[in-house]
């Protein structure tokens, strides 16, 4: 149902007391779950066991088990790692920059998101170890006195990525936990008494809700967003670093540091959709995620859509302008070469099919945001292909020029890694409250409040 | 060093280098100007490949003369 223009869409609808917002928000928590989730549980487990096989094969057999070669050296497992790590931004972005910007659309949203950047950035930690040759001497990126006598390599990109990875998980999982603790605190208040009470009470680490806590939370809270604000912008920058900082013709751009973060931000911002629309339907979340979550979510989809898109123009423009032929040959055979099909598959998911979000009634469509949000997380996950393998199919030495093609061990490990997120997501779903409700409630408040203001100043 | 002296020049080959019919492979220690390595970095057939992008490799091909002498070919 479109909108109605001279009246705005709430943000909360229905009953919304404190009462029935903790009854609401944690009914799946206290009851059985349904067949649903167990199917679904069942298959992510089922691709969690293909994931275990196919790293198994390759710690046991090495990278041969992948389809890298000479000359693509990283395909798939840094494909994933940098598909993974950009979905986990819009978490980060929703929780702690919406919230700096005293954005308050984001306070039901935002665990949920928080949730799926953990799990993001937990998957995306696997993939860089996993492609090293010898991936039990992963330590030796980390700066540490070693009896070689050998620090890493401190003028490449790899110990960058460590240090901001490790830093990404640490703060996101600390900012979520805080976040956490007096839903946890609430849940502990209103399960009957048995193991998931006390689960529930020890890790609410005896939150009472007195004044001090509150206060001290606050100050926690807003420390903590304001840390991951900055790891928003560093941590992808500096994955775009991976590639930005070397010669090869269609990496060594100084766009991808933005083109990467507004990348990441789209692609992050569609697998929220992608798992909010299902989740809000299902766990009977509607009175507070709201259409107009849904309308301000598909704005941002649509502006980093944008960004994006001028990235690519960019790109190619530049390439032209250069007269570099290397560079000019580069981009043409992302145009015309092998990979074609890939490239104008990407055009189409990233630039063409989210210009439907210009349209305020399509925004409100549930089903079609979530097509647009499944076609932008194909797209992403297709362009990070094309800038990964394409250039260094063919790059500056025509004896070098090879293709690639994955083997069952890539696709196996990429939807291994699908169901492995899956299985954290649904475990999250099940056991601890998705929308925050204290957040909830004292959003309700602060409404009830800004209404009682503007009735006020109209008499 | 071996047993506390420097190696000498051009004592130490490499495996390839070694079994190496033409002996096409050559190593040994850049800074002494006396080695064979230098003297074939100075040969005005060396180059380094794909120098322009600032890479500064440390080995040198040395270019295959295509048009010999038509006495010899």
């Amino acid at each position: 149902m479109p909108p109605s223009p001279l009246e705005p869409v709430p943000l909360q609808r229905g009953d919304v007391s404190d009462a029935a917002l903790s009854r609401s928000l944690l009914a799946f928590q206290f009851s059985r779950p349904g067949r649903a989730w167990w199917a679904l549980f069942g298959l992510a487990c089922a691709g969690v066991g293909l994931f275990a096989l196919c790293v198994a094969l390759t710690l046991e057999y090495g990278i041969g088990m992948w389809g890298n070669n000479i000359p693509v050296a990283w395909a798939f497992g840094i494909i994933n790692f940098v598909w993974w790590i950009g979905i986990g931004h819009a978490g980060t972005l929703i929780s702690a920059i919406l919230l700096l910007f005293q954005q308050r659309w984001r306070s039901s949203i935002n665990r949920f998101a928080e949730a799926m950047t953990l799990f993001a950035v937990m998957n995306a930690g696997l993939f860089p170890l996993l492609h090293l040759g010898r991936p039990w001497l992963f330590y030796y990126l980390v700066p540490y006195p070693s009896t070689l006598h050998v620090w890493p390599q401190f003028r490449s990109a790899l110990p960058w990525d460590m240090a901001a990875i490790a830093t990404y998980f640490t703060v996101s999982l600390m900012f979520w936990y805080l976040g956490l603790l007096p839903d946890l605190a609430t849940a502990r208040d209103m399960a009957k008494p048995g193991l998931a009470q006390k689960l529930y009470a020890l890790s609410a680490l005896g939150w009472r809700g007195s004044a001090r806590h509150w206060k001290n939370f606050r100050t926690g809270y807003l420390l903590l967003a304001g840390l991951a604000t900055p790891l928003v912008l560093s941590v992808h920058s500096i994955v775009s670093f991976d590639f930005a900082i070397s010669v090869l013709p269609g990496w060594h751009s100084t766009i991808f540091p933005p083109y990467f973060v507004a990348g990441a931000i789209f692609s992050g911002f569609a697998m929220v959709l992608t798992l909010m629309i299902p989740a809000r339907a299902v766990l009977g979340f509607e009175h507070v995620i709201t259409e107009r979550h849904i309308d301000n979510m598909a704005k941002v989809l649509l502006a980093t859509s944008l960004m994006v898109t001028y990235g690519y123009i960019q790109e190619h423009f530049f390439a032209w302008y250069s007269a570099n032929p290397f560079e000019m040959a580069a981009y043409e055979t992302r145009r015309t070469g092998p990979y074609a099909a890939l490239f104008w598959i990407q055009i189409v998911c990233n630039c063409v099919v989210p210009q439907l979000m210009w349209s305020g009634r399509l925004r409100t469509t549930t089903w079609v945001v979530w097509l647009v949000s499944l076609a932008v997380n194909v797209g992403m996950w297709v362009e990070r292909f094309n800038i990964i393998v394409v250039p260094l199919s063919q790059d500056f030495l025509p004896s070098s020029w090879g293709l690639y093609l994955p083997t069952w061990v890539d696709l196996g490990l990429f939807a291994g890694s699908l169901c492995f997120f899956a299985f954290w997501f649904l475990l999250f779903l099940k056991l601890v409250p998705p929308v925050a409700i204290h957040e909830s409630k004292e959003l309700r408040v602060q409404l009830e409040a800004a209404a009682a203001q503007r009735t006020g100043g109209a008499r | 060093r071996v047993q506390n002296e420097p190696i000498r020049t051009d004592e130490l080959q490499t495996a390839c280098q070694q079994v190496c019919p033409t002996e096409a492979i050559v190593f040994g220690d850049l800074h002494d100007a006396s080695a064979e390595v230098t003297r074939l970095h100075r040969d005005p057939r060396a180059y380094a490949l794909l120098h322009e992008l600032g890479t500064r490799p440390r080995t040198r091909h040395l270019v295959r003369i295509t048009n010999p002498n038509p006495e010899l070919a």
